[in-house]
């Protein structure tokens, strides 16, 4: 006898009831089965359960609505279809589109009237400096961006003013 | 029904054309710049401010603390390109204006001030059109005086 | 719908790009051919009849609204075998049918079977004991890990091969066969003792 079927090996009426072996296999353990009674005994018990479980199933199928779930499930996706389709279509041309458009406007128009005036560049614009003072000081008015020149003339300057 | 004639509407067109374009032919012909002088003295002896300074005063508040303004003297030149205007300024001193361009909306001033020979500052500036140029600071009396020089053109 | 429709739509490739252009009758003919079968998977993991229409009817929404990511690179069966074990093994669903089977006892659930044959008007004693054997192996099966179990619904139930069944959980056959050899020996343990509790 083959060593392989001396233990009667569960493992290989497994595979043989789940068609697992080779043909050369599958000859060899059909052969041991004629054989063995405890193997046909455990391949008959499997069967017997494979069975059980289907008909405990089927018994249950058997109670099942089908047609209800049928029903809804084609009811659900008409109903998905119609609110997809128009949440789409009206998001699209009656929010988005528009929406778009006014937030592009507001945009432009804050930038032409806020950022502009704020960002208003000097009255003048210095290209260069020269001239006998002993400091210079170039200042900004605040609101206007007014340019402020300030000079401190030399004091020969102001010895000579003084006698005006 | 209205009849027009063309001949009529044609000269119409021309002279009201011709009308538009005036403005843009004499500045393309002779570009003149209208500069403003004022003479302004400041001090905080006392607190006064010139009618016609008020708008001037905020301004200068919010950069100094004088508590007086006085509208000493006001000049307004008109100079073509490259014509040399000049201006008496208190404390034997003179300002001279030479618009050298207008490129866009700034037109290129050089400014001079001196005082019996002697050269103050010399500076050449770019002034945006309807605006101003504040340069102050040489003392007179018990203030300061400050020149407002603008353009228009 | 008609025999014609139906027989058009055979095919599975066929069905497949019917499907994804959203055809309706397509897609009552998935379900029509795949809806007992879905239902008899779900059942054997769940052994809850109305969670498992649930898990069927949310299995064929799933379909129809990713139907796009069906390459075509198994077949159609395995990816709805895989949807639907996948929800039944889904965890929330654990939790709360762990619960349920917490708070139920098998008896009950034979006693009123009982009940339901005595109205029926057939003799008690032969039917039960024909039910006996799926109803002790329903029993059985709550002991079973979840996946443990699932493998065995999808091999005694469908007849899936090892391979078939690997590619529908992603797992290695080795991991198949282990725990299929598992269930099947829990199985025989529990059915064995539950004969001489009987006795």
């Amino acid at each position: 006898m083959d060593k392989q079927y001396s233990s009667c090996d569960e493992q290989l009426i497994y595979r043989y009831f789940d068609k697992d072996m080779d043909p050369e296999e599958n000859a060899r353990f059909q052969n041991h089965l004629g054989v063995c009674k405890t193997c046909s005994m455990q391949l008959e018990h499997l069967k017997n359960q494979a069975e059980a479980l289907a008909d405990r199933i089927n018994e249950e199928s058997e109670k099942a609505d089908f047609y209800a779930l049928e029903k809804k499930v084609l009811g659900e996706i008409r109903r998905k279809n119609r609110s997809f389709f128009n949440w789409k279509d009206v998001l699209f041309k009656k929010i988005y589109v528009p929406a778009t458009v006014a937030v592009a406007m507001t945009v432009l128009v804050s930038f032409y009237y806020f950022y502009m005036p704020l960002y208003s560049p000097p009255s003048a614009i210095i290209n260069s400096f020269t001239g006998e003072f002993s400091s210079v000081m170039i200042l900004e008015t605040p609101e206007t961006k007014q340019t402020i020149l300030w000079i401190n003339e030399d004091e020969s300057f102001n010895v000579e003013n003084q006698s005006v | 029904m209205l009849r027009i004639n063309p001949c009529r509407a044609a000269f119409v067109f021309l002279v009201l054309t011709a009308i538009a374009l005036a403005p843009c032919t004499r500045a393309w012909a002779r570009p003149a710049i209208n500069i403003g002088v004022e003479t302004i003295l400041a001090s905080q002896k006392d607190r006064f401010v010139d009618p016609k300074l008020l708008p001037l005063k905020n301004e200068l508040n919010s950069v100094f603390r004088y508590t007086s303004y006085r509208l000493i003297n006001s000049r307004q030149l008109q100079l073509n390109i490259g014509r040399k205007g000049t201006v008496q300024l208190p404390g034997g001193r003179v300002l001279t204006i030479v618009p050298k361009n207008i490129k866009g909306k700034r037109a290129t001033l050089s400014l001079m001030m001196h005082k019996k020979k002697r050269n103050i500052f010399n500076t050449e500036i770019r002034l945006r059109n309807h605006s101003a140029i504040i340069v102050g600071g040489p003392k007179y009396k018990n203030g300061n005086l400050i020149f407002r020089i603008s353009n228009s053109f | 719908m008609s025999n014609s429709i139906h027989n058009r739509i055979l095919d599975q490739d066929r069905l497949v790009a019917l499907l994804k252009q959203g055809d309706e009758v397509a897609f009552q003919v998935l379900v029509r051919r795949f809806q007992k079968k879905l239902f008899a998977i779900a059942y054997g993991i769940t052994l809850d009849r109305e969670e498992s229409m649930d898990i069927v009817q949310e299995v064929f929404l799933q379909v129809y609204t990713g139907i796009n990511a069906f390459k075509g690179d198994a077949a159609l069966s395995t990816w709805l075998h895989r949807i639907t074990v996948n929800r039944c093994l889904n965890w929330k669903r654990k939790w709360a049918r762990r619960f349920k089977w917490r708070h139920s006892s098998i008896d009950t659930v034979e006693n009123e079977r009982l009940d339901e044959n005595k109205e029926a008007g057939l003799a008690p004693e032969a039917l039960y004991q024909g039910k006996e054997l799926g109803v002790k192996i329903e029993k059985a099966l709550k002991t079973l890990p979840d996946q443990a179990r699932a493998i065995f619904v999808l091999r005694e139930l469908e007849g899936l091969s090892y391979d078939e069944i690997a590619k529908t959980l992603a797992l290695k056959k080795g991991t198949v066969k282990s725990r299929l050899f598992y269930a099947r020996k829990k199985l025989k343990g529990l059915l064995q003792s539950y004969v001489k509790e009987d006795s």
